[in-house]
């Protein structure tokens, strides 16, 4: 078969291409070995940090190529009436949507209350979308009791409730949020405008809840029971960079995006992942004493990491994993006590204290033993040592 | 505004804005039109209020369908649940906990809230005793664990109020747990005191949606739990399966143990394929009924596409038909779709003879005139004198042509059935005998119906002498039956189908009746089985081939973003394409998933990473090449968007500062690999397995043609 690159198929101009089927592609590379280089990305390619991977993008804006999809925003009342009609929507396609549908949640509050739900935020929780839903005036009722969503269900059912839209970014980030607004998609007075993006985003919703309507066959004025979406299809191709969506990604790893949500529930939520200068600011603030345990543990954790298999370095997809080349509490204090650092577990536990409050030092009881802890740094090797160098020099 | 800054604030994982009423000068919300070169301005309204009147007649009359094919249904599971615990095998060593399936493929899953309804509110009067029972939904995503299911169903009944009364509160402390069934037990003994009832005729439903769907080691365990529990509570079970009645899914499933605690009782729906036949039939085919516009071949095609392909669901149906009307309505001389859509005269002419409304008026003229409405030659003189008035009159007309036609049509299209039917019972051989309604309904509607009653009446031109004496009578039947307007138009076939009834009478020859019935048959569905488009102005009241929104309803979000990712220029207007070289304005994600595309199962990032570094390097070179020196000073600059005229051998000045840009642009470069890296990633592209070091997986294995 004669092969064709893509560069040089001319333009389609269909929007939708014909695939060959996937499971032949599948079977093709299935059968064959993987060829690969042995290059490994994260031994050779130094990560950035936060601060020089977004100046970064902000040089690279001006000649990377951004495509823009013309939008007119004379869709917002075909789409408002759509909701009006008794369905609700789902936006797919290429690209954040995000602004559009922001301005979307702006145009149709002229119509009625509208809650907006960014889900593609790690921590977002059905409370917040409830609590949100709670200052609609009149839905939560005079006890303190939480409001349900039976309750909102209920409180939208009434053929006199105000109307409430529900805008929602990324619906596919939070499966859990997606149930449970199947059972509010279906009360009369609830609209819900939402945005997918993963390719297999359409796998959350069952064929007996896709195709599920507002409305009861049989009587209108009682609330239905069922569970559904009712959605209508818009593809929503803008090609606008997840920017906002990938805020919480971890842009020191490759898999980063993937792994935010797993992360940000282990660690202290606030802090996000533990930067260089970060640490500067901390190891500027404590006391040389305390700087030098720290340069100490930093510099038996680098022997550890370069002693073990060069390839398990840092296959570490976070931070976490720098434990395999982290200290017990017990080997530790024998080498703060040799170096004059600490001279008992008391003193030794007050110069830690800082450093745990900070996130500088992280601990865990050592896998295996019983009761011992290990210490580690959770820093990447060639920043750990990139920070050890600061610090030595600055020392000196 | 706040709210401005709210809904930028990535941090924020909810924002709520208030209902701002202040400003009424947008609110209505009836969209723009579609084709602003033949509208008017009011139009928009008038086309919404229109299209809701007439979906709202069709679904009226579909609900009503809807509702009848429901009835047995609900009827049969209501004397189920009602004979529960009363009927029942003698000599059992234990009692049976009773468990009704209903399958309920091809219905909307309010036939559920119809049940519960009927069982909460029945009253029955003859022996005056108020039974209503107690009904509780569980949906799957309530039941992961066996205590959520129990919490479930349990607090399900226990919220409300023995009494009847207002919601009491129960003090946690001082109560059973929610997920225990003594609860129930207790609360149920409270009802029954509260109520005198001492024959415990309240029974306690509840209704398993999706069953299918639930976990099968959580359902035995609550099956057991509360078989422990009968008859002192009588719990009765609905279950809505989805798959069909046979092979049954509840005996394929759960062990004969389990199964031996339950006692199964099938309450199977009518055909789902054969539902939607007569919905569709007697919807749009019905010589009584009349819908305000005709769906025509490709909807109902789409409909049953997707009624057998994906979800065979009457909900679906009624969304389908709702988009059709919606889509129809769009088309601005849709207004005229019911009678004085536009007011009396005097107002549809002051309304129409605006400076606005003239795109409108220009486009109705042309179509009038374009149909044979008027008479060319007159129209030749008349056309200067010609009014608004005049120009709706012939509407009107128009109106009623196209009425009568359709509703002759649908009369005639019956009649073909009916000879189709009589035929097949009497076993008489059909060509393309396992056409569907909905084959012979797209055929008839577009005029191609021929062959299929030319060969009909040539059967019953050799009916034999014993059927074809039922057969008149059946025809006979028939056109009596026929409303009355239909009787005054068709009295040609009436007369002769009367008098070769009359002919049976006098017992003449069969075989010369058969001919003669044969002929007139056919002559009368050539006349009147013909596309509804030769009508004037059919598409005013007909979707006719428009095709159906189908995307709406049942997208390809994949093609969606591959079309998107590997032909990006394609969705970007003309304006902004440049270069004969489109790989010049590819983004990075593009760029990235040509490697992606290109590469075997596992892809190394760092080779992943060279290839994206060589490529933005070779365009950089090409962008380089067109460049012009920035000025005297001629210092190296990353490369600019300027595009230049001159060519250009590029500059000697490369002394540290390109150093320094080099590393620039390779920690930009970087930055950009990452940023389009995590973004395959957020689509779910990419899947890191951790088999080995800094490789991962592919996801998607199509590859574009």
């Amino acid at each position: 078969m004669p092969q064709t690159s893509s560069t040089t198929m001319p333009p389609t101009s269909s929007k939708n291409l014909k695939l060959t089927p996937s499971f032949d592609a599948y079977f093709t590379h299935a059968s064959s070995r993987t060829r690969t280089s042995t290059n490994v990305f994260s031994q050779r390619v130094v990560p950035l940090s936060p601060e020089e991977h977004n100046a970064a993008l902000a040089r690279a804006s001006v000649h990377a190529c951004t495509l823009q999809v013309p939008f007119d925003s004379s869709s917002f009342k075909r789409w408002a009436r759509e909701l009006d009609e008794g369905f609700n929507i789902l936006f797919y396609g290429l690209g954040s949507k995000r602004g559009i549908l922001n301005d979307f949640a702006k145009h149709v509050s002229k119509l009625g209350h509208v809650v907006v739900v960014n889900a593609f935020h790690p921590s977002v929780a059905m409370r917040d979308m409830l609590v949100s839903i709670a200052r609609v005036p009149g839905v939560q009722s005079t006890s303190t009791s939480t409001l349900t969503l039976e309750r909102v269900a209920e409180h939208f059912g009434n053929s006199d409730s105000p109307h409430l839209f529900l805008i929602i970014h990324s619906l596919d980030r939070s499966p859990k949020l997606a149930r449970a607004i199947s059972s509010l998609a279906l009360s009369p007075h609830i609209h819900i405008a939402a945005s997918i993006d993963r390719l297999n985003a359409p796998l959350l919703f069952s064929a007996s809840q896709l195709a599920a309507r507002k409305g009861s066959f049989f009587s209108s004025d009682r609330p239905t029971k069922n569970v559904g979406y009712s959605w209508l299809w818009h593809d929503l191709t803008t090609l606008a960079p997840y920017t906002t969506e990938l805020t919480f990604a971890d842009r020191t790893s490759i898999s980063g995006a993937s792994s935010s949500r797993a992360r940000v529930d282990i660690t202290n939520p606030i802090s996000g992942p533990l930067t260089e200068t970060a640490a500067m600011h901390v190891l500027a603030a404590v006391t040389a004493k305390a700087k030098k345990l720290f340069s100490l543990l930093a510099a038996k954790q680098l022997e550890n990491a370069d002693s073990s298999d060069v390839s398990e370095v840092n296959s570490a997809h976070n931070p976490h994993d720098q434990q395999h080349f982290g200290l017990t509490y017990d080997a530790l204090f024998t080498l703060a006590r040799d170096a004059f650092i600490a001279t008992n577990d008391t003193a030794l536990r007050a110069l830690l204290g800082e450093f745990r409050d900070h996130g500088l030092v992280v601990s865990a009881a050592q896998p295996g033993t019983s009761g011992s802890e290990v210490l580690w740094i959770p820093l990447r090797k060639e920043r750990l040592s990139k920070l050890v160098e600061n610090l030595d020099g600055n020392a000196a | 505004m706040a709210v401005d800054t709210d809904l930028e604030d990535v941090n924020q994982t909810t924002v709520y804005i208030p209902f701002d009423d202040s400003d009424d000068a947008n609110t209505n919300g009836v969209p723009p039109s579609l084709f602003p070169e033949r509208d008017f301005h009011q139009g928009c309204q008038l086309r919404f209020q229109t299209c809701k009147a007439a979906w709202g007649k069709c679904l009226k009359r579909m609900q009503e369908l809807i509702h009848s094919l429901h009835a047995p249904v609900v009827e049969s599971v209501v004397e189920q649940v009602k004979k529960s615990y009363t009927d029942e095998l003698p000599g059992l060593p234990y009692p049976e906990l009773p468990v009704i399936s209903v399958t309920s493929s091809s219905t909307s899953s309010s036939l559920f809230d119809e049940i519960s309804f009927r069982l909460e509110e029945s009253t029955d009067e003859l022996f005056d005793d108020l039974n209503d029972h107690f009904v509780t939904h569980v949906f799957p995503s309530d039941c992961a664990t066996i205590t959520g299911t129990m919490k479930t169903i349990v607090t399900g009944f226990v919220s409300r109020s023995p009494t009847g009364g207002q919601d009491m509160k129960r003090k946690p402390s001082a109560s059973l747990a929610a997920y225990d069934i003594a609860l129930l037990e207790a609360w149920y003994r409270a009802v029954c005191n509260a109520r005198d009832d001492r024959h415990h005729r309240s029974r306690l439903v509840i209704v398993m949606h999706d069953f299918e769907q639930l976990e099968p080691q959580v359902v035995q365990d609550m099956f057991e739990i509360c078989s422990l529990h009968i008859p002192c509570l009588p719990l009765v079970f609905i279950l809505a399966l989805a798959s069909p009645p046979s092979p049954s899914y509840i005996r394929a499933t759960y062990p004969h143990s389990m199964l031996a605690l339950l006692r199964v009782r099938d309450c199977p729906f009518p055909l789902a394929e054969k539902s939607l036949h007569d919905i569709l039939l007697e919807t749009f085919f019905d010589p009584v009924f009349e819908p305000d516009i005709m769906i025509g071949p490709t909807t109902i095609d789409f409909v049953v596409e997707f009624f057998t392909r994906h979800t065979s669901s009457l909900d679906g149906l009624l969304s389908i038909l709702q988009l059709a009307h919606m889509k129809h309505f769009e088309e601005p001389l849709s207004v005229l779709v019911p009678a004085q859509a536009l007011g009396r005269s005097k107002d549809a002419s002051r309304l129409l003879l605006t400076p606005d409304a003239f795109p409108f008026l220009d486009a109705l003229f042309a179509q009038v005139h374009r149909s044979a409405l008027i008479a060319p030659v007159e129209h030749a003189t008349s056309w200067r004198n010609a009014t608004v008035d005049l120009l709706l009159s012939s509407v009107e007309t128009a109106r009623d042509t196209f009425r009568m036609c359709a509703k002759l049509f649908r009369v005639a299209f019956r009649l073909v059935l009916l000879v189709r039917r009589f035929m097949l019972v009497h076993e008489h051989k059909i060509v393309q005998s396992d056409q569907t309604m909905p084959d012979l309904m797209c055929l008839a509607l577009r005029g191609r119906l021929g062959s299929v009653y030319g060969h009909l009446c040539s059967i019953v031109r050799n009916l034999p002498a014993a059927q074809l004496e039922d057969f008149v009578q059946e025809v006979h039947d028939f056109f009596e039956n026929v409303p009355e307007d239909v009787k005054a138009e068709e009295d040609e076939v009436i007369s002769r189908v009367e008098t070769a009834y009359k002919m049976f009478c006098r017992e003449e020859n069969a075989q010369e009746i058969s001919d003669l019935l044969g002929n007139w048959l056919s002559d009368y569905f050539k006349l009147r089985i013909v596309a509804l488009e030769d009508v004037p102005l059919w598409d005013i009241w007909y979707t006719g081939s428009t095709p159906f929104p189908s995307e709406l309803i049942n997208p390809s979000p994949r093609a969606s973003i591959l079309a998107g990712l590997i032909h990006p220029q394609d969705y970007v207007s003309g304006e902004q394409r440049n270069g004969d070289d489109e790989d010049d304005d590819l983004p990075d994600i593009s760029i990235l998933f040509k490697g992606y595309l290109e590469s075997a199962k596992m892809i190394n990032v760092y080779d992943w990473f060279q290839s994206f570094v060589v490529f933005l390097e070779g365009r950089k070179r090409r962008v380089e090449k067109t460049r012009i020196p920035d000025g005297a000073d001629g210092t190296f600059r990353t490369p600019s968007r300027k595009k230049g005229k001159h060519k250009q051998v590029e500059d000697e000045v490369v002394g540290e500062d390109a150093g320094e840009d080099e590393e620039e642009w390779l920690v930009e470069v970087q930055a950009r690999f990452i940023r389009a890296l995590q973004e395959l990633d957020y689509l779910g592209f990419i899947k890191h397995t951790g088999r080995k070091v800094d490789h991962v997986m592919r996801t998607v294995f199509d590859s574009p043609e």
